[in-house]
């Protein structure tokens, strides 16, 4: 029961990180055309990490999405896992992107042209409460209920 | 063919040769290896040993890959940059993955006479072999091979030495054999890697083409047009992409179906043991 928690949360994490990069890439580059997914002048530094998660992230929605098969399988999903799992992963790659990548390594910003504050404001704020709420679906002891409100 | 005129210090120097001569002589070596792959296969049927047909046809789809290497740039119109990348695309991401799973080591053990099969297995399970065969290795071989022949100036230096830039080739397609060989071959490996380490290694080679296409924008080889270099970038990350994700879903595909006649294999034994007390406390052999 403990091992199906905890790949719970694993899977969840993966499918998380990964639909958060993969989201990136669609709606904003490829859709909205706000970023490219390279600007000249971009610190070599900043053009590896993002490399890196490009690559990681469609490995980690197959990962995750066979590990859930696998879970169900067995049937030892335990839910409230996943889903905190997915949010940390989700809230988790926004921060980074938000405050690493954009900030601290200067990858391209999140638009072009238009005052920023509240763009990235809006992103890591939501990043943030995805993450908090994610941990504490999964730090939460799983048949704690009746202490539960 | 005629690129190289156009832009003299540029990669179309390492683009193999696209002349209808080359190709002619490519597809002959291809059919040549297809004939070798297909009548060992057929050996095998003869004296009763199974050999899956998708694996003579992944063989024969290797050995193609040659003169389709060597055709698609004249065929496409390609400027010399892209050329490249669309010869690295066939020949080190199309060609090493369909080898691999044609099991070209275990076919040879199988058909060749006893003298080079002993040559053969002294060199798979020799040092060498089980050392290539590592994840660092792997990982290091095929970075390599990309970093050189994309971003270091390496390829001026191999402009007027066909030789040379055969080699470079040779390693890369080498380096593309091991790396598939270790993350979805069939043939047995010394020391077969987790599921685990077989992502880990898809995840930083797929990274490597990422890292790559982007410094290429960032620092365009000098003797490239601009367009062209964009091209081939976006064509370098667009076929890492799928190659990785196609890799990585053969890895879990695998991993999924022997975890699925693993719980098989326990619910079986499950049911035996829920089924067989009463038995045993008949029968008298049970103690």
């Amino acid at each position: 029961m403990s091992s199906g928690a905890r790949r719970s949360t694993g899977a969840g994490v993966l499918g998380g990180v990964g639909l958060a990069a993969f989201l990136d890439e669609v709606v904003f580059h490829q859709l909205l055309h706000w970023h490219h997914f390279y600007d000249r002048g971009t610190p070599d530094a900043a053009l590896v990490s993002d490399g890196l998660f490009h690559a990681a992230g469609w490995i980690a929605v197959v990962a995750s999405l066979f590990t859930y098969a696998d879970l169900q399988r067995r049937g030892e999903t335990v839910r409230r896992r996943l889903v905190g799992g997915v949010l940390c992963g989700w809230g988790g790659f926004q921060l980074y992107d938000g405050l690493v990548q954009h900030k601290l390594l200067g990858l391209h910003q999140i638009r072009y042209g238009v005052d920023l504050v509240g763009y990235d404001l809006t992103w890591n704020l939501a990043g943030g409460a995805a993450l908090v709420v994610g941990l504490l679906l999964v730090r939460r002891p799983a048949r704690s209920r009746p202490a539960a409100p | 063919m005629n690129h190289d005129h156009a832009v003299p210090a540029g990669a179309g120097h390492l683009l193999l040769p696209t002349s209808l001569a080359a190709v002619l002589v490519a597809l002959l070596a291809a059919s040549a290896l297809s004939a070798v792959a297909l009548a060992a296969a057929r050996h095998l049927r003869a004296r009763g040993d199974g050999w899956p047909a998708r694996r003579s046809l992944a063989a024969v789809a290797a050995a193609g890959c040659l003169p389709v290497a060597l055709a698609l740039p004249d065929a496409l119109r390609t400027p010399p940059f892209t050329g490249l990348v669309v010869q690295h695309v066939v020949l080190v991401v199309v060609l090493p993955v369909v080898l691999v799973l044609s099991a070209p080591v275990t076919l040879a053990l199988r058909t060749l006479p006893r003298r080079l099969r002993r040559l053969l297995l002294a060199v798979v399970h020799g040092a060498w072999a089980r050392a290539v065969l590592s994840a660092p290795v792997v990982v290091a071989l095929q970075v390599s091979g990309n970093v050189v022949a994309f971003l270091t100036p390496l390829h001026h230096a191999l402009a007027g030495r066909p030789v040379l830039a055969l080699v470079l080739h040779a390693h890369m397609v080498l380096a593309g054999c091991a790396f598939a060989a270790f993350a979805v071959g069939r043939d047995p490996l010394p020391r077969p890697p987790g599921p685990r380490t077989r992502l880990v290694v898809l995840v930083l080679v797929g990274a490597a083409h990422d890292v790559v296409a982007r410094l290429l924008l960032a620092h365009p080889p000098a003797g490239e047009t601009l367009p062209d270099v964009t091209a081939g970038a976006h064509l370098l990350v667009a076929a890492g992409t799928v190659g990785d994700v196609g890799l990585a879903v053969l890895v879990l595909a695998r991993w999924y179906a022997a975890g699925g006649r693993r719980l098989a294999h326990e619910r079986r034994r499950a049911a035996q043991a829920v089924a067989s007390p009463p038995n045993s406390a008949v029968s008298p052999r049970a103690t």
